[in-house]
């Protein structure tokens, strides 16, 4: 089987300054992502998560190694096949969410109208609410809505429920679960693990740009004796 | 997907700067309208004067006419802002509509489209001309309507038929026609140059090295791209000695046409080598795009 994402050996490393050398956000990562699972990128803050989901998506091009998405270096292609929630907000403050979704029909094919109408009604927000309005949770929620309309390959989740309430998070969970087909994948990175846990095929621990940890989480909580959250607290320790 | 992209453009800036567009148009329109009235007010008077019923324009004036001339004042100083405003705002949009759009967290969307770079980028170039294109418009018109409506007050006084035969007499023995279009294209490649060096700009700031300066890193890299562009023009200009007096001849009739021959010239020479320059930035941009964006 094909991987949909092929990591290899892929090192970033940020200069700040010119002649500085700079820091290692990813040291020699290589790992796949196969079609039809969920994976979870777990690990601290400045762990090198978000560096690794930029460079599939192409907002960031590795030092040294490469990344493929579905054979192909990440590029017009990839993105058409990938549906990407970043962990800020990038809609245009002076749209709608009606302009939001307007726009995703325009640009990707794969957007399905009607299921995003469907989320929109069960969140209960209004179509014609301009986004500037929003509070942080619901254009969150906006967002994640978006995402999850694509009948995506690859769904690239960067703290997809990090800024909503309790309430909503077994919502979207629902929401993802139910909206992902048998030949999509999911990769989510979060902090939130106990929310997320239940719902994960694999995980990939990341500790300082390197992979200390990763494999199926029924395999891993059966030889760590442990939960997922569990093991997190016990490798992250501070 | 290039008209996909424009549209969104156009859409984001609309909102600030066509309410701008529709207030500066209509101070235009009261100034001149006030203008019109103050002219006429002033013919009658010298008509008044001619005649022997007025000596001074205040003995006449009634106290409308002093309401006019503080109308006039306060309308001059507003058309005067709101055209300095239409400029700084059109300035504004092209950097914020870039900086926000592409080095900002809306790139994450951007970015994340299924497009070309080159194309992304070409969306925010014709937007940002347009805009740029429309903002000049707006200007001319505003001179246009206080100017038109001035002269229409003075119709009567104004000596149509000798005005266009000096225009045709022009247009026939020298013909600006080629020198105005090439001084059009010119203008329009070098409106190009510049937005694209402010983009350039921006992208060199946005850079992982320079995280700490982002601003002040892109004003410097645009400041010094135009000096560079300046050194690169003044150099070729110098080795070929292209200037205005070149190949002057003392003869009057001569003169004109070497005047006018050697301005087309220096004048195409420029915009050839602005398009080198708008093509060598769009490039550097766009690779910038995709190798160092820093998101």
């Amino acid at each position: 089987m094909t991987a949909l994402v092929e990591f290899n050996h892929v090192t970033k490393q940020y200069k700040s300054g010119i002649k500085a050398e700079g820091v290692k956000a990813l040291d020699d990562v290589s790992f796949t992502l196969k079609p039809g699972k969920i994976y979870g990128l777990l690990g601290p803050n400045g762990s090198g998560k978000s560096t690794a989901i930029k460079m599939i998506n192409d907002l960031l091009q590795p030092t040294s190694g490469h990344v493929l998405v579905n054979g192909t270096v990440p590029g017009v292609e990839s993105k058409s096949i990938i549906s990407y929630l970043p962990d800020c907000n990038y809609l245009q403050d002076w749209m709608k969410v009606e302009d939001a979704f307007k726009l995703f029909e325009e640009f990707y094919q794969d957007f399905d109208r009607n299921r995003a109408e469907e989320m929109l009604r069960s969140l209960n927000i209004n179509s014609q609410a301009r986004l500037k309005t929003l509070s942080k949770g619901t254009l969150e929620k906006v967002q994640l809505i978006l995402v999850m309309a694509r009948r995506a390959k690859l769904y690239v989740l960067d703290e997809p429920i990090a800024g909503v309430d309790p309430a909503a998070r077994d919502y979207i969970m629902q929401t993802i679960l139910s909206n992902y087909g048998e030949e999509s994948s999911i990769l989510i990175s979060t902090h939130l693990i106990t929310d997320i846990e239940k719902i994960l095929d694999e995980v990939i621990f990341i500790q300082n740009g390197k992979i200390v940890l990763q494999g199926a989480v029924d395999d891993i909580r059966a030889e760590h004796g442990k939960s997922i959250d569990g093991l997190f607290r016990e490798v992250f320790r501070c | 997907m290039l008209g996909k992209l424009l549209k969104y453009e156009l859409k984001a800036s609309a909102r600030t700067l066509l309410p701008l567009y529709a207030g500066t148009l209509l101070i235009a329109l009261v100034c001149g309208v006030s203008m019109a009235i103050r002219v006429d007010n002033m013919n009658e008077f010298h008509q008044y004067m001619a005649n022997g019923t007025a000596v001074t324009y205040g003995s006449f004036a009634d106290p409308i006419d002093g309401g006019i001339d503080t109308l006039i004042g306060f309308t001059m100083i507003l058309v005067f802002a709101f055209c300095v405003a239409v400029t700084v705002l059109t300035v504004m949009s092209v950097v914020q509509r870039f900086n926000h759009g592409i080095a900002g967290n809306e790139g994450y969307l951007m970015f994340t489209l299924p497009v070309k770079h080159e194309v992304l980028l070409g969306s925010k170039l014709l937007g940002a001309l347009l805009w740029s294109l429309a903002s000049i418009l707006v200007i001319f018109l505003v001179g246009a309507i206080i100017g038109g409506l001035t002269i229409f007050a003075e119709r009567e006084y104004f000596d149509w038929a000798y005005l266009w035969y000096r225009i045709w007499e022009l247009i026939r023995s020298w013909n600006p026609i080629p020198s105005l279009l090439l001084t059009g294209l010119n203008g329009l490649c070098s409106l190009v140059c510049t937005i694209l060096t402010i983009y350039l700009a921006i992208m060199v700031g946005q850079m992982e090295q320079f995280n700490k300066y982002r601003v002040a890193v892109a004003v410097v890299v645009f400041f010094a791209v135009n000096w560079a562009f300046g050194l690169v023009e003044g150099a070729f200009y110098s080795l070929f000695g292209i200037h205005m007096m070149a190949g002057m001849t003392p003869e009057p009739v001569q003169y004109v046409n070497d005047v006018y021959n050697n301005y087309n010239f220096i004048l195409g020479t420029d915009t050839i080598m602005s398009i080198i320059f708008c093509v060598l930035c769009f490039l550097g941009t766009a690779w910038m795009m995709k190798k160092k964006l820093n998101l």
